[in-house]
């Protein structure tokens, strides 16, 4: 009777951990299928909000669609498939947006002061002193080159 | 951006898209789709949806490129040049000196 048990509780526990074996691949499966998306997300974020819609909505996002859901689209393949595009395009967000010339919004430009910090900060680094110091030549170069003008140095 | 104008000029009246772009050239996306924009913006290559219905076919229509008229003319000039300055040296004028054949 007690050896049939353990059979009964074997059989029951070999079907249990087959079953979360089966969750668990599910999951991964799930999870792993939205890698190469979350990739490509992650480089829209450094696009400006007008060009997640024309490079992003418009582009991207349909070609990996179409690359996920393709003919030749098996489970491993277009997970590599997928996640090469979308990782080669967040490496080179920066330089894509570089040439692109479409109907979005242009950058805020860089605040013209960081030549002012800059140069507090070897004036700084040179005397070596204390963060005060450095707050105050921050302040110093500000003053003077607001009053030179951003033309003059 | 030899390889990309190449495709191209094979059929200039036909739309190319990102994925197709990057088998025809063996170029990954990170290489492609810079030379790309840097094509669009010098107003070479125009931009286009491609014909689906996105309810059929379960996905949205992708973005597509074509080349322009005076682009294909412009990019078959410098493929020339390119491959003039790549065609190896004419034979005879390899022969080593003090040769009379």
């Amino acid at each position: 009777v007690i050896g049939f048990l353990w059979a009964v509780v074997a059989f029951l526990g070999g079907l249990g951990m087959t079953a979360l074996g089966d969750m668990v691949s599910e999951e991964v499966r799930d999870r792993l299928d939205h890698l190469p998306h979350a990739i490509l997300h992650l480089a829209a974020r450094r696009l400006n909000p007008g060009q997640r819609v024309t490079v992003y909505a418009d582009e991207w996002l349909p070609e990996l669609t179409y690359i996920l859901k393709g003919d030749e689209a098996r489970p491993v393949t277009r997970l590599v498939k997928g996640t090469l595009y979308a990782l080669g395009i967040l490496v080179s967000t920066r330089r894509i947006t570089s040439h692109l010339h479409r109907e979005a919004p242009a950058p805020a430009p860089l605040p013209q002061d960081h030549h002012y910090v800059s140069a507090a900060w070897n004036r700084w680094f040179i005397a070596n002193r204390s963060d005060d110091v450095f707050a105050r030549s921050i302040r110093q170069s500000l003053q003077d080159g607001r009053s030179k003008g951003p033309g003059e140095s | 951006m030899a390889r990309v104008l190449k495709v191209f000029l094979e059929d200039p009246g036909q739309p190319r898209y990102g994925f197709e772009l990057m088998k025809l050239t063996g170029m990954a996306s990170g290489s492609l789709y810079p030379m790309l924009a840097k094509l669009e913006g010098a107003g070479w290559l125009t931009r286009g949806k491609e014909d689906i219905d996105p309810r059929a076919a379960g996905r949205p229509a992708r973005t597509n490129y074509m080349i322009t008229g005076a682009a294909a003319s412009a990019a078959r000039v410098q493929l020339a040049a390119l491959s003039e300055q790549y065609r190896p040296p004419v034979p005879g004028r390899l022969r080593p000196q003090g040769s009379t054949a």
